[in-house]
């Protein structure tokens, strides 16, 4: 996972390095895999080794047994001359007949008493039957008195050593051969040997073939397990891919979880819905960049324009100061539009701050109308206040540009061609109490009310009201109901389509609520409230508290 | 040269104006795209220079309705800058496009050349005998010598120059060279075509009576 966590776009996945989960995986399989081999292999050859070697001593023990019997049988003082002439038989192995002497193929000469070959029955019998066949069981015994001198020896070529055993029986491994020593009576020591080259032999040839078994069984579940791991990680590397194809202008690839494992599929659909969620976001925000940039723009072709016109050839000073002023009031739209642009950040990154104090949302509305009446005047439109106090707790600068923005809107919007006798309808009590001043078709009324819970301020226009498909979109940011008049006002005004996203925000951050209704041809009422003060304060405390 | 500016921003319309005047252009003005459809509709303007994000009526409107009548060279001015703007204007009958913020200077060239591209003109100097026309730099020479004319002059032997060989009406005349806020008396095209004889010799202008004016190819 990490690999896919870490992936930069327009880099190679670095499946192939260390940190390669596949390489990992592969590593511990090979390894618990040798463990596993070499244990089985080596349990193998120890029993194999045991149980050869276990019934070839067995069979030396048996024979020392058969020399102490016919020595006890022994006059003791006998036996410390030789028994050279001693009748002894070895007997031979498993329950056959008692052979000979042994049978060394390096001594043919010598007679084999009562010696038979096994038949083939027999030799089924034989548990390890290549191991132990009759042909190498060459015995030899060789009959030490306590003191080391050889009493009997029957051991042909070899030569064997005298050891006093520490115990009763002992066995010992010299060269090639097995031996096992016996106190016999008179503190004799009985050797009984047995060459073993051909077992041993037989066991290396055993122990290189099980190190080739293991070799194979090795790379046979190395692949098998390259070919495993690579299924399992498959997905992953697909999702990996699908990552690094992701760049900043490409989010719409999708991790295709179809194919894959329950679990992958569940990380595959969260890799999806982020995904998803991203490219909204970013959609969002290149929509907003691109709005912002072109709103930027038009002040900025007004400022070169008239800057390189004013360059082009030699200019009167009247004509060099409109150019200046033209400049400086392209330049105060930028900074109006830029410092819009910044409170919009400020607000929705949730910085936006707020100097609250107990405020008249009436006062506040007077304030508004009056700053306003000469635009107003301008555009022959009556500004009427109305409602009581309605208090709260508030940042008055903040909420005054939301009024004022308010007001602006209703002016621009609402002396479209409406005459007086429609707006009758809408709040017709409060309206009333204004007589409508002659020549005059259109007002814009203000009003406040404290409803006990919220401090509400609604203002009305009666113009021609706003489409019902424009509603929703009219507090996105750089949305304009594109009417001529609206436009060509507004953009003189404050030139930006940021006035009521920014209200809204303004709203949100005092945990108000700014609504619309709108009804066509009868005008539109923006309504925004404020928790009254009472319950604000509350919520602020509880807000410093929980920041 | 008569031009018509369709543009909802009064300063940049301003400044187009003004470019576009002092580079004797006649200016007709429009703010928002229906009215500037009228007007292109009722005159017959050398260049249009559009915006797209026009009040009432789109830029791409706009030329969707003017394209149904009229083949005016229109150079569309947009803050829109991305490749499927410019190819969506261009596509919708627009001749040229210019992204905001544009030097004037190059929107007048763009303008000069939209025109002279459509009366057929490649190049931007015309030769008539010993009598040479530099659209460019708005000058005439007769036998290498510069010859100075007024502005109404010069955008005259312009106008003739670049439909050379055909008739052109005094109709016309007043509709190329003359703005809409220019008071034009009739007989003033006969004295501006007089002094033009003065300056650049009698034959450089034929009179076809009750017809019009045509300078020979």
């Amino acid at each position: 996972m990490t690999e896919a966590g870490n992936v930069i776009p327009d880099k190679r996945i670095p499946i192939r390095g260390t940190r390669s989960l596949r390489w990992r995986l592969q590593f511990w399989h090979a390894l618990i895999l040798a463990i596993v081999v070499f244990i089985f292999a080596a349990a193998f050859y120890r029993q194999l080794r045991h149980s050869t070697f276990g019934e070839i001593d067995s069979e030396l023990m048996s024979g020392a047994h058969v020399i102490e019997g016919v020595l006890r049988v022994l006059p003791p003082e006998q036996l410390n001359a030789s028994l050279q002439d001693v009748p002894m038989e070895l007997p031979d192995r498993l329950g056959l007949p008692p052979m000979g002497l042994p049978r060394d193929p390096r001594r043919p000469g010598r007679p084999m008493r009562g010696q038979r070959p096994l038949d083939s029955a027999e030799r089924d019998r034989d548990p390890l039957p290549r191991l132990l066949s009759p042909d190498d069981a060459s015995l030899y015994f060789v009959i030490f008195s306590k003191d080391g001198k050889v009493l009997r020896d029957e051991s042909g070529e070899v030569l064997v050593d005298f050891e006093k055993p520490r115990n009763a029986i002992a066995n010992r491994r010299i060269d090639e051969r097995h031996e096992v020593l016996l106190r016999g009576p008179g503190d004799t020591v009985i050797v009984v040997g047995r060459d073993v080259h051909h077992q041993l032999d037989r066991l290396t040839h055993w122990l290189v073939q099980l190190i080739l078994i293991g070799i194979g069984v090795m790379a046979l579940g190395l692949i098998g397990g390259w070919w495993l791991v690579g299924n399992a990680i498959r997905p992953i590397e697909q999702i990996s891919q699908t990552a690094a194809k992701i760049s900043g202008t490409n989010l719409t690839e999708r991790v295709d979880t179809s194919v894959m494992d329950t679990e992958l599929q569940s990380l595959g659909s969260i890799l999806n819905s982020m995904l998803t969620r991203l490219e909204t976001a970013f959609e969002q925000q290149s929509q907003f960049i691109a709005d912002a940039s072109h709103e930027l723009r038009t002040p900025i072709s007004v400022l070169l324009s008239h800057c390189e016109l004013a360059l082009n050839r030699q200019r009167s000073a009247a004509e060099y100061q409109q150019t200046i002023a033209t400049c400086q009031s392209a330049a105060q739209r930028m900074q109006t539009l830029v410092e819009s642009l910044l409170t919009l950040a400020r607000a929705e990154a949730g910085h936006l701050r707020l100097a609250r104090e107990e405020c008249d949302l009436h006062e506040l509305a007077k304030e508004g109308v009056a700053f306003l009446q000469p635009f107003a005047n301008e555009k022959k439109i009556v500004l009427v206040v109305q409602g009581g106090p309605a208090l709260c707790w508030i940042d008055p600068g903040r909420v005054s540009q939301v009024i004022t923005n308010l007001i602006q809107n209703a002016i621009v919007y609402g002396n479209q061609g409406s005459d007086s006798s429609t707006a009758k309808g809408m709040d017709a009590g409060e309206v009333g109490e204004e007589p409508d001043p002659p020549g005059s078709a259109a007002k814009v009324i203000v009003s406040t009310e404290d409803n006990g819970e919220f401090a509400e301020l609604f203002v009305q226009d009666f113009g021609e009201g706003i489409a019902s498909e424009s509603v929703p979109k009219l507090f996105d940011r750089f949305y304009r109901v594109d009417t001529a008049r609206a436009r060509s006002e507004l953009r003189l005004q404050t030139g930006s389509g940021l006035g009521l996203a920014i209200c809204k925000c303004i709203v949100d951050a005092h945990n108000g609520h700014l609504s619309v209704t709108s009804k066509k041809d009868h005008g539109t009422t923006f309504t925004v409230a404020f928790p009254c003060k009472e319950s604000l304060v509350a919520q602020s405390t509880e807000s410093q508290y929980t920041k | 040269m008569r031009t018509l500016i369709v543009e909802d921003e009064l300063e940049l319309r301003r400044a187009i104006a003004q470019a576009l005047l002092e580079e004797g252009f006649a200016v007709d003005l429009a703010a928002d795209g229906k009215s500037g459809l009228i007007k292109a509709q009722a005159w017959d303007y050398d260049a249009i220079v559009l915006d797209l994000m026009l009040p009432i009526k789109s830029g791409w409107e706009f030329l969707q309705e003017l394209r149904k009548t009229k083949s005016t060279p229109v150079l569309i001015l947009s803050a829109r800058s991305e490749v499927p703007d410019r190819v969506r204007g261009l596509n919708a009958g627009a001749d040229d496009y210019l992204v905001k913020p544009f030097s004037v200077n190059e929107m007048v060239a763009r303008v000069r050349s939209l025109i002279r591209r459509a009366a057929g003109v490649a190049s931007s100097i015309l030769q008539f005998n010993d009598i040479v026309v530099n659209l460019a730099n708005r000058t005439v020479y007769k036998a290498n010598e510069l010859v100075a004319l007024t502005a109404r002059e010069y955008a005259l032997v312009e106008l003739l120059a670049l439909h050379r060989g055909k008739l052109i009406s005094r109709t016309m005349i007043y509709e190329h060279i003359f703005g809409e806020d220019d008071d034009s008396l009739s007989n003033l095209v006969d004295v501006h075509v007089s002094h033009i004889r003065k300056k650049l010799g009698a034959d450089f202008i034929e009179t076809r009576r009750g017809q019009g004016y045509l300078i020979h190819d």
